[in-house]
């Protein structure tokens, strides 16, 4: 979006058919065509900000909710090993679908499992990890986690093929295991080539690795911020907290009122640089990556670049409904605005 | 002001061509057959009205409108438009004399019409 208003503008005044100011006209003019007049009138959209605002897209239409995600932690099929370690299993298919993003308008998404983001996998530091991918999708893809991890395991194009890992074509599985390390919060994302393009679509997840130890009790919140180019100008034009834009307008995030809440923070927007979070009416400590168990800031607004991830813990001493959105303030008017609700 | 108490002045924008999707193997799906234009604008105190015109051969249906990188309110008669079909989409928006507005009318498959008001009055 940083290049939003000079190319948009620029494409604009090459396309021009017409040339701008100083031209009039009134409706009606014989140039014209027909207007249709039809009353009621149709309510086209309705943001928050906007006091008509109630608009949102049903879960159903998608198969996932972007509320349901916040708390939505996978830890997978468990099994003790021999060794006292414990095995975590899932398995993840890629695929083609269709979902909606900002209501009232479809995007071809590629999906792990059916969802955008995909499943948060989660597990403790040491355990071991088996994730079976199936591409089902129309691509050539892969898995690629952040971590620790020997190359073969890494999910890249042209490292690992001699395995049976690397690049995954369509119709092909593998099957990916590692140990769960360092504790923190990672992603996971296909990293086929061109590689914006398939994350962009949407072929990205959470990857949460928890202290030995834990972390302090917390109502814990997944935010994925990611961001859509439905008309594919290479421009983002929907911004959102788990892809569907202002949804937490008007599905505001519950919490209670001083209870610790830790939010796991993901930055996966491609096409722009930075994106950001701030919280109104609070201010909250920052575990850069959540690998140290030490606060290093305490801020109200944390700025991410692409793929950064944080952990953020604050508590509401005070009911009501308080305001989270991106301080790019374009990203937020463009769906990436959102509320939290304390309670009692 | 007086636009309003003229009633129907248009401040003529640029009727801009659809952006394109580039070839690339992860596009795709996001685009509708032919063309969507705006032909006029007619501005009146907190509101902008768009006139725009189905040239193509396909139902079209604007889902959303973006102004100045925002979305925002709007309503119309009928949000599907047969071929051939035009429609009045208007904005609710507190436009201010003298500046420029960028408009895009976002479809159901996010394709998106380009409009650009140089200079509002």
């Amino acid at each position: 979006m940083l290049r939003r208003s000079f190319t948009r503008r620029r494409a604009l005044t090459a396309a021009a058919a017409v040339v701008g100011a100083g031209v009039t006209a009134r409706l009606g003019d014989a140039a014209a065509p027909p207007v249709h007049q039809h009353d009621p009138l149709t309510q086209g959209s309705s943001h928050s900000g906007f006091p008509e605002g109630n608009a949102t897209v049903d879960p159903k239409v998608n198969g996932f909710d972007p509320t349901v995600i916040l708390r939505d932690f996978d830890w997978g099929k468990t099994r003790r090993l021999a060794d006292g370690r414990t095995l975590r299993e899932w398995e993840l298919v890629a695929s083609d679908k269709e979902i909606e993003i900002v209501p009232g308008v479809k995007y071809s998404a590629w999906t792990y499992n059916g969802r955008v983001p995909g499943p948060t996998l989660r597990a403790r530091e040491g355990d071991l990890l088996r994730i079976h991918f199936i591409n089902a999708g129309t691509h050539p893809h892969t898995i690629h986690f952040h971590g620790i991890h020997p190359a073969a395991m890494d999910g890249t194009p042209g490292v690992g093929e001699d395995v049976g890992g690397g690049l995954i074509q369509v119709g092909e599985e593998f099957t990916y295991e590692f140990d769960a390390r360092p504790f923190g919060l990672h992603l996971y994302h296909c990293h086929a080539s061109p590689l914006a393009g398939h994350i962009a679509k949407g072929l990205y997840g959470a990857f949460v690795v928890d202290p030995i130890k834990g972390r302090p009790a917390a109502d814990e919140l997944m935010m994925v911020q990611n961001a859509f180019d439905p008309n594919f100008d290479g421009d983002n034009e929907v911004y959102a907290v788990n892809t569907v834009a202002f949804h937490f307008m008007y599905a505001p995030v519950r919490v209670k009122r001083n209870e610790l809440v830790r939010v796991y923070l993901v930055n996966i927007v491609e096409l722009d640089p930075i994106n950001s979070f701030h919280v109104h009416g609070n201010f909250f400590h920052r575990f850069p990556v959540g690998t140290s168990l030490t606060s290093t800031e305490y801020i109200d607004t944390v700025i991410q670049g692409q793929g950064q991830r944080d952990v953020l813990e604050l508590r509401f001493p005070y009911t009501g409904k308080y305001m989270f959105h991106a301080h790019k303030s374009e990203f937020a008017a463009l769906g990436w605005m959102g509320f939290f609700e304390v309670v009692e | 002001m007086k636009v309003a108490a003229v009633g129907l002045v248009a401040v003529a924008g640029a009727v801009a061509g659809l952006t394109l999707a580039l070839a690339a193997p992860w596009r795709g799906g996001g685009a509708q057959g032919g063309d969507m234009s705006v032909t006029q604008s007619t501005l009146r105190p907190g509101s902008i009205a768009l006139v725009v015109k189905n040239g193509s051969d396909a139902v079209a249906r604007v889902a959303q409108v973006i102004l100045n990188d925002a979305f925002v309110d709007f309503r119309a008669s009928h949000l599907a438009l047969a071929p051939g079909a035009a429609e009045t989409i208007t904005v609710s928006y507190p436009w201010i004399r003298g500046e420029a507005y960028e408009i895009e009318l976002m479809t159901s498959t996010g394709r998106t019409v380009g409009y650009e008001i140089d200079e509002a009055a």
